[in-house]
């Protein structure tokens, strides 16, 4: 069964994410806890404002699949719910055709990278 | 019904002569107030020899003003009179305070009375980062560096509370409009609220007991090598990178904790030289500080500042700070030594907002397969960890955590604060209660949480 790896809704009123870090690749089989993206959400990015309330998050996969695509490079904005990438539930199945669901994902709240200089 | 007329009533001692601008209103003619609610405020002036134009005072004469609350319930009726419009209701000096002067009249609420004088004052003085950061466009506006606020009542010495934080703590001290007055709506008595912003510099503890102990000869020593050092390398600052600059230098070489500020009142003027309270954030306790490489002094800017501005400050940064990183431990102890430091010089109390662990749209499952430590990387164990070494803090040095943590949880984080910073009005007030109810019963003057 083919599912879909979508990109969560982080925040209720976030448009985009940033992906900040891509941990797995293509062909790596996922458990649960398995690390997919990081993504960095800017709710001031359609307006700048002191102290911009940035979050960062992980997507966790949430069930047993393997990773047989993955859109997300490092740097690429996505909408909520926008297709980051494909799983199965098994390894030799075909990767064509529509997926039957979306992917079980975990999200958490990481702590953001420090600006050095 | 009973009316009453709305004096401006006493604010200094009968001997000064005190200016004013015409009154700026608040509330509609015709509006129903509650007791305590500031209804119109004025800008206030002394002359340059009234000897209470002294200490703190002297640099904040340009921001004075002062707010009405009306002592009684009802339904202010504004005179004609009392506002002119233009500059003649921003600029000091086209009036005259007199005690006497009726600006409206109230109609009293069936059973209400107002015994004494109509008005409390609720006096602000700001400090501008920046003498031609001129705005006198609201109550309270502008670009300051020092933010103060005091009941000018005289029944009793004030007690001070010193707020440095980031902009979580902002928000709570400074109200809605950034004029204290949700918080002083919120006490009765004689208090006094100092907000020192985190606009240049953020108040890392290391960096407050710095400046505590800084001499006027290690200020010149600063103020010296950043005027030798900056805009030396290859790219020319620009303008704004000059001007953050100075705001720092500005930061650097002040002390917020030791600095004697001027209060008055009916009775005179008093100067405070210690806050009673201190209330800090444990989120100005950043991981990562800068240091001068050659003169040894903490220094902290918020990384969206500093993104902000231009490669010659950049370079310049790199050229003489180092970046040191803290642990969890390295930060108790420096608040540790922050509140012996503050304790040293009188200060009885500190009260520290601690973080906020929960995140609305998290869903963690099986913390396994996370590398460890997980706080390094989980933002949420990193606040619980922050937290517990609150706790450890409060038991070996007596600090009192404002538990913002606790609050947020019991609203709900999603929609009360969605990125575990930025609150929403209802739990500002909640915490803001909180402090006033941490303050009055650990018997700091001035706190007394009014009903509502």
């Amino acid at each position: 069964m083919l599912l879909a790896i979508e990109l969560p809704r982080l925040h209720e009123l976030m448009t985009t994410g940033v992906v900040t870090a891509v941990h797995a690749a293509p062909g790596t089989m996922l458990a649960p806890g398995t690390p997919l993206v990081d993504v960095r959400v800017d709710l001031s990015d359609a307006a700048a404002q002191d102290c911009p309330p940035v979050s960062w998050f992980r997507v966790v996969c949430g069930e047993r699949c393997v990773l047989r695509a993955l859109n997300a490079a490092e740097g690429s904005e996505f909408a909520p719910g926008a297709r980051l990438g494909l799983a199965s539930t098994a390894a030799d199945e075909a990767a064509t055709g529509d997926p039957a669901r979306p992917a079980r994902l975990t999200i958490v709240g990481i702590v953001g990278p420090e600006i050095e200089w | 019904m009973k009316r009453i007329a709305l004096t401006l009533g006493r604010l200094l001692p009968a001997a000064s002569v005190l200016q004013r601008s015409g009154m700026r209103w608040l509330v509609a003619d015709g509006a129903h107030c509650r007791a305590g609610e500031v209804i119109a405020y004025c800008n206030i002036g002394m002359r340059g020899s009234d000897p209470l134009l002294k200490g703190s005072l002297a640099g904040e004469q340009r921001d004075l003003q002062v707010a009405l609350a009306v002592t009684a319930p009802g339904i202010v009726r504004r005179a004609a009179s009392a506002s002119r419009g233009g500059f003649l209701d921003q600029m000091q000096y086209y009036d005259s305070w007199r005690d006497d002067d009726a600006i409206g009249t109230l109609d009293l609420d069936d059973g209400a009375s107002a015994p004494g004088a109509s008005f409390e004052h609720l006096v602000f003085a700001g400090h501008r980062a920046l003498d031609i950061a001129e705005v006198r466009t609201g109550l309270f506006a502008g670009w300051h560096d020092r933010a103060r606020v005091w009941w000018g009542a005289a029944d009793a010495p004030h007690g001070t509370l010193a707020c440095l934080g980031i902009c979580e703590q902002r928000s709570i001290v400074r109200g809605e409009a950034g004029a204290f007055l949700e918080l002083f709506a919120a006490v009765r008595g004689p208090a006094h609220v100092v907000h020192h912003p985190d606009d240049a510099l953020v108040p890392a503890a290391p960096f407050l007991v710095q400046q505590m102990t800084r001499t006027p000869a290690e200020c010149r020593a600063i103020e010296e090598d950043i005027a030798r050092t900056f805009g030396s390398g290859p790219v020319a600052p620009g303008g704004r990178d000059f001007m953050m600059l100075g705001a720092i230098v500005n930061a650097l070489v002040r002390s917020p904790l030791t600095e004697a500020l001027t209060v008055t009142s009916q009775a005179g003027a008093a100067t405070v030289s210690r806050p009673d309270a201190v209330l800090l954030s444990v989120l100005s306790e950043s991981s990562l500080l800068l240091r001068h490489k050659r003169l040894g002094y903490w220094m902290q800017v918020h990384g969206y500042r500093l993104s902000e501005t231009g490669p010659a400050f950049h370079a310049w940064l790199r050229a003489n700070f180092e970046q040191v990183r803290r642990s969890l431990a390295d930060i108790a102890r420096d608040l540790g030594l922050l509140a012996d430091a503050v304790r040293a010089r009188g200060t009885t109390e500190i009260l520290v907002l601690n973080a906020v662990s929960t995140l609305g749209t998290e869903q963690v499952q099986c913390y396994a397969p996370f590398t460890r430590p997980l706080g390094k990387t989980l933002g949420t164990v990193r606040a619980r960890e922050t937290n517990a070494m609150l706790h450890d803090l409060a038991r070996s040095h007596g600090i009192r955590i404002v538990d913002n943590d606790a609050l947020a949880a019991e609203f709900g984080g999603r929609q009360h604060i969605p990125d575990r910073v930025h609150s929403s009005g209802a739990l500002q007030q909640a915490t803001r209660d909180e402090i006033v109810r941490i303050l009055h019963e650990a018997g700091v003057p001035g706190f007394v949480p009014r009903s509502r």
